[in-house]
């Protein structure tokens, strides 16, 4: 399996699927591409670089998490940029870019150092980070936006964790992954005048105001008792151990 | 009596608030400036209790707060330090301030909370002394995440443009890879203290993870575009609270690792970079005709001074960084508490609703010119001292550095020129309200402390010493 992953038409297929977004700018390539990718990745630093057994699978999760999230704004939105993929001429002008980006991620690759690779996973993980800023620098919209960091994010978790096998570096990675595709998820929604004129969102007190008031109230205070007994158990817990570690 | 580290006391205290302001969101205004004037009062107690204070007791209650107690969590330290002092105190005197601000020009409903939780984040990072990673290395991470739940109180349910949100977010998200990879090579080196590759390598990369996280040209364009489409305090806020923390680490950083300017050209990188940034956020300046936009360069202007200054890496230039980012923050708050009640009373800030609003909201607008001239050094503006010593050090070093500031600033002021044209024209919308007292209370605070800081610049001088005392 390990020679499999480290083989350089393995590499060579990821650094084509990273890159056929920025040429069809479409989502409905870009997102199943992203996965792909991220599937590779995985599969390359469990199998090759060693990385312990949750986190690789953890990795996949989380980016199929961010996957869907992204998926259901682009459901819901009727904006025409988000659906449509580009002129012929356009692609084109894509496809040149991305070339002249892969003769200087080949030429610079000699002179930059990423430790603990090899030199085909190297040029891929740079492959990928060209192809990130390639997309984030083209892009006018959030899902783009978000297509590019998420590109970006893939090869810096891989490579991180190969370095950092930290829970702690591996979860802070894994939030941000999830909060970009919050965050660019709620941008597609922003980005659509269309939808925003007529949903209202649930947690507006304008909706229904005298139901949504009491209802708002209700669980307000339901959480807020919750939370603050929550809180309080675990505060007089830390003080404890505080306490006994100041000592 | 119940005895609490500071730490826990704090984030207590944010998490409370932001219950608060969520399940009370109906009740903004007397919530905002419940929370506001809290965290205010934290933010001068803590400012003024002496160095050497160990306990305090807060008064009424039966809690006492140790002021240097750590706490604990999953490998992280969060400890109130000499160090990270300020910076606590500063980001909350601005979340305080933001809060009261919301009382008189709502930023959205979603703003109160979001923006607490942020703040909460903000401290945090100030707080962590020890981390499975050097505390230094893995703040980007951390800034970066915040930064991106910053996304949802900028954007706060605008429609249409959302490029701004997105661009704000780029700089800590492409600095994180360069400056972990940096913790790497450093971590690397007492195992190979031979490998003089591993410093060199380490210190170049920190620096380019610096220098990013700094966000100049062409990293600058979310401030232009976040003072045009997103409300003006939450704009101010999300980008004075980002800056504060980049500067911060910038210096932890250069402290620990003084290689970082022996071993990389970070000062010719910072010079160049913030030499363009200054002269872009001029030179547009005095095209914008929209008034958050022309903050934005206006914010973008002044940024570009202070990392021209950064870049000096002498002992006279960090008076002058901290000097100036102390003016900033004033003249900034400033301008958006004017521009938000602006807003609020227009309802948008296209030039063509504002045409004569200086002769209903004369307090409101003023707040706003006098805080954005002050960005740009205009006299008698808060920033005048801070941009006249720059420009003078500038001069001492190279006269053309000094005058390419002074034209970018002049470009500044042509911008504000054309703008108190437009605020103080002919009225074009007779149904714009009056300002409400409590907006003309908040806005005549602001007039009287840019203006006083103008003339009586030495009430600084304290604070600022006992910042950089923190730094060094």
């Amino acid at each position: 399996m390990a020679e499999l992953w480290a083989s350089v038409p393995a590499h060579v297929i990821l650094g084509i699927v990273a890159g056929l977004p920025v040429i069809l700018w479409d989502w409905r390539i870009a997102l199943p591409g992203l996965l792909f990718v991220q599937i590779g990745i995985s599969g390359l630093v469990g199998a090759v670089y060693g990385l312990s057994a949750p986190w690789p699978a953890v990795h996949l999760v989380v980016l199929f998490i961010a996957f869907l999230i992204l998926l259901l704004s682009i459901l819901q939105t009727s904006n025409v940029h988000v659906h449509q993929s580009g002129e012929f001429s356009s692609r084109l002008f894509r496809l040149l870019v991305l070339g002249i980006a892969a003769l200087l991620v080949w030429n610079a690759s000699e002179g930059i150092e990423l430790p603990l690779l090899s030199d085909a996973s190297k040029m891929l993980f740079l492959w990928l980070a060209a192809v990130a800023l390639l997309t984030l620098g083209m892009t006018e919209t959030a899902l783009f936006g978000g297509v590019g960091l998420l590109l970006w994010l893939i090869p810096v978790q891989a490579f991180l964790s190969v370095l950092f096998p930290l829970p702690a570096v591996i979860v802070m990675l894994g939030i941000l992954q999830l909060l970009v595709a919050l965050a660019c998820s709620y941008l597609i929604l922003a980005e659509d005048d269309v939808l925003t004129s007529y949903e209202v969102p649930s947690t507006d007190p304008e909706l229904a105001p005298g139901i949504q008031r009491r209802q708002s109230i209700a669980a307000g205070a339901q959480v807020l008792w919750y939370g603050c007994a929550y809180w309080f158990f675990s505060l007089v817990g830390r003080r404890q151990k505080t306490v006994v570690r100041n000592g | 009596m119940i005895q609490f580290a500071l730490p826990s006391f704090l984030f207590s205290l944010l998490l409370l608030e932001v219950l608060s302001s969520y399940i009370f969101r109906r009740w903004e205004r007397g919530v905002s400036l419940i929370n506001g004037g809290i965290l205010n009062l934290v933010a001068v107690l803590l400012w003024r209790l002496p160095s050497d204070t160990l306990l305090f007791s807060i008064p009424f209650v039966p809690v006492t707060l140790d002021l240097r107690a750590g706490i604990w969590e999953y490998g992280f330290r969060f400890q109130l330090t000499q160090n990270n002092e300020p910076i606590v105190v500063i980001v909350l005197l601005l979340l305080g301030t933001g809060m009261l601000l919301t009382a008189v020009a709502s930023q959205g409903v979603v703003f109160p909370p979001s923006m607490l939780l942020i703040g909460a984040g903000y401290i945090g990072i100030a707080l962590m002394v020890d981390a499975p990673i050097s505390p230094v290395f893995l703040a980007p991470v951390s800034i970066a995440i915040l930064m991106t739940v910053s996304v949802f109180p900028i954007q706060a349910g605008i429609t249409g443009e959302a490029l701004g949100s997105l661009r704000a977010i780029l700089p800590p998200i492409l600095a994180t890879p360069f400056i972990l990879l940096a913790a790497w090579n450093m971590e690397q080196l007492p195992l190979n203290p031979q490998d003089i590759r591993l410093a060199a390598g380490g210190a170049q990369l920190l620096g380019v993870g610096l220098l990013v996280l700094l966000a100049p040209v062409p990293l600058h364009s979310a401030q232009p575009q976040l003072g045009e489409s997103s409300p003006p305090i939450a704009m101010a806020l999300t980008i004075l609270l980002y800056q504060t923390l980049a500067l911060f680490l910038y210096f932890q950083a250069t402290s620990s690792f003084p290689m970082l300017f022996g071993s990389t050209a970070l000062n010719v990188w910072l010079t160049s970079t913030a030499a363009i940034t200054l002269v872009w956020g001029g030179v547009a300046a005095a095209a914008a005709s929209h008034p958050g936009r022309l903050l934005g360069y206006a914010m973008l202007h002044d940024w570009g001074l202070i990392l021209l200054l950064l870049a000096g890496s002498d002992d006279r230039s960090r008076p002058m960084v901290v000097s100036l980012f102390a003016l900033r923050i004033l003249s900034t708050m400033s301008a958006a508490a004017g521009l938000a009640q602006l807003r609020q009373a227009t309802g948008s800030l296209e030039p063509d609703r504002l045409q004569g609003v200086g002769a209903r909201l004369p307090w409101s607008t003023a707040a706003f010119l006098l805080g954005s001239l002050g960005l740009a050094g205009f006299p008698l503006t808060a920033g005048f001292s801070g941009h006249w010593s720059a420009i003078q050090a500038l001069a001492e070093g190279d006269w053309r550095f000094a005058a390419v500031v002074l034209i970018a600033s002049g470009s500044v002021i042509f911008g504000f020129v054309r703008m108190v044209g437009i605020f103080f024209g002919r009225l074009e919308n007779a149904h714009v309200p009056r300002e409400r007292p409590l907006g003309v209370v908040f806005s005549v605070l602001a007039i009287l402390l840019v203006t006083g800081m103008a003339i009586v610049p030495q009430l600084f001088e304290g604070p600022i010493s006992r910042t950089l005392l923190s730094f060094d």
